[in-house]
């Protein structure tokens, strides 16, 4: 017997038939190819597997396929054809918030669903929030200006 | 994975008896995916039941002057709910980070029963009774008799956590702390709770619970004897003494996290702060 998972991903109903005891990351990036979404430690410590779970930011490494069943998931590469992506990519950029890069999808995913929620963070809302986010480049001043120049430009974009 | 059961199991009645057979529970996973993450390596996953469909785990209730939280409650939603004491909401929001908050359960992190468990010391300290489930029925007990060592339960082999049961309104005023090395995603070197009923600036009672400090929670009877009756004037004055008991009551260990020494001198240290703030409101 098979047995079928399905989801919602990045807005399409989708199933797949892969062993419930994958993990999410895996199925995401294996399976459906959205290798956005990365695996840096795989002990939910790094925050560079974060995708939004029900709209509300998730580790992939630390969840099985099977808990995944009937959610709702957004990756990076969903959140790429909003123009709220549009404005945090420029202002990650902007900010000089990237370097490697490695921590950008899951920093982005957090921000998204941070101003999303609390359209005005001061600096002490967004470095909580941004706090399960690791870097190991940047320093995370930039990631905050980031975050913070995003407050200023993103209007009614989400 | 050789799972012989319906891994999403309707009933509280179904899980137990895939409990019973080997079927490890699934509530958040984030304890789950660490303490299986070499065999999920190699596909030697034991199987498992997703709990998540179980409506008997869900949400909080207030009984007769009582609250009573389900299993699967998150850490994220206890954080903010405004029925539960703020002591619990307070350390639920001392847990890991924020995505791992929304994971992860007040069940997962009672079943885990590690010493450095954050919602372990204020569940102590309020007096928390788990309830457990089973095909034959339900039973509750005290959670200092529910959690047996480190990383031990008795919950037994057909059983489910299914809530934890707290009093409201016994204490007006609390106290917690949990250090460690970074905010995020740290566990916990040494923390306190404390629970109090004070009245015209006298302790009627008082509980208090430390957690990282010993193989289980150390709760602590004669210092909470020795408050008991005294004005915070007078247990303000008392600071020395109260400290030394706590270094005596604390069983502290060397390891990978902190040492022996600095767990003792802090956990003094965080009931010498506790007094001073519930004396300096
Ligand atoms: C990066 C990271 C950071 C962390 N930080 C902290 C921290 O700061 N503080 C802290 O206390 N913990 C921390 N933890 C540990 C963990 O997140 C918590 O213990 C969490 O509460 C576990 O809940 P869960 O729902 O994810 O448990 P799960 O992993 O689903 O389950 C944990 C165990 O309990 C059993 N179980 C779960 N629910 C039930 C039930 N209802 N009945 C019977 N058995 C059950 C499972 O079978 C399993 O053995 C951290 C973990 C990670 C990976
Ligand atoms: S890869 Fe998931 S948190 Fe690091
Ligand atoms: S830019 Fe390299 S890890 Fe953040």
């Amino acid at each position: 017997m098979t047995k079928l998972t399905s989801f919602t991903l990045n807005g399409e109903f989708v199933s797949t038939k892969s062993a419930l005891d994958l993990r999410l990351v895996d199925v995401l990036r294996c399976e459906f190819n959205l290798t956005g979404t990365k695996e840096g430690c795989g002990e939910g410590e790094c925050g560079a597997c974060m995708i939004l779970l029900d709209g509300h930011p998730a580790l992939s490494c630390l969840m099985l396929l099977g808990a995944a069943k009937d959610r709702d998931i957004l990756t990076i590469e969903g959140l790429r054809a909003t123009q709220g992506f549009a404005v945090l990519s420029q202002a990650f950029n902007d900010a000089g918030a990237v370097q490697c890069g490695f921590c950008t999808p899951g920093m982005i995913m957090t921000t998204y669903a941070l101003l999303r929620d609390n359209p005005n963070p001061d600096d002490g809302a967004i470095r909580a929030a941004m706090a399960g986010n690791l870097c190991r480049c940047t320093g995370y001043s930039m990631i905050v200006e980031a975050v913070s120049l995003a407050v200023q430009r993103r209007g009614e974009t989400w | 994975m050789v799972n012989s059961h319906n891994p999403y199991p309707a009933t509280l009645r179904e899980a137990c008896m895939a409990k019973q057979k080997g079927a490890v529970p699934y509530a958040g996973g984030t304890d789950f995916m660490i303490r299986h993450a070499k065999a999920l390596q190699t596909g030697q996953c034991p199987p498992f039941i997703f709990l998540n469909d179980l409506n008997e785990l869900q949400g909080i209730s207030n009984p007769d002057n009582t609250v009573r939280i389900g299993a699967l409650a998150t850490m994220a939603a206890l954080s903010v709910n405004k029925e539960i004491p703020g002591l619990l909401s307070q350390a639920c929001n001392c847990v890991g980070s924020p995505a791992l908050r929304s994971a992860a359960t007040l069940g997962g992190n009672i079943c885990t029963a590690s010493p450095a468990g954050d919602s372990l010391p204020p569940l102590y300290a309020l007096g928390a009774q788990v309830e457990i489930c089973s095909p034959a029925g339900r039973r509750l007990m005290p959670i200092r008799d529910f959690i047996s060592g480190p990383g031990t339960t008795t919950l037994q082999s057909d059983e489910l956590l299914s809530a934890v049961i707290l009093p409201v309104n016994e204490f007006n005023e609390f106290y917690h702390h949990k250090v460690s090395p970074r905010v995020a995603n740290a566990i916990t070197k040494v923390s306190l709770a404390v629970a109090a009923r004070i009245e015209n600036k006298r302790i009627k009672k008082i509980r208090m619970a430390f957690g990282s400090v010993g193989p289980t929670i150390i709760c602590c009877p004669q210092i909470e004897a020795a408050c008991t009756g005294s004005s915070l004037s007078e247990l303000l004055s008392a600071v020395p003494e109260l400290k030394i008991m706590v270094e005596k009551t604390i069983k502290p260990i060397d390891d990978h996290r902190s040492t022996a020494q600095y767990r003792r001198s802090i956990a003094a240290n965080l009931l010498a702060d506790c007094i001073e703030t519930f004396g300096n409101p």
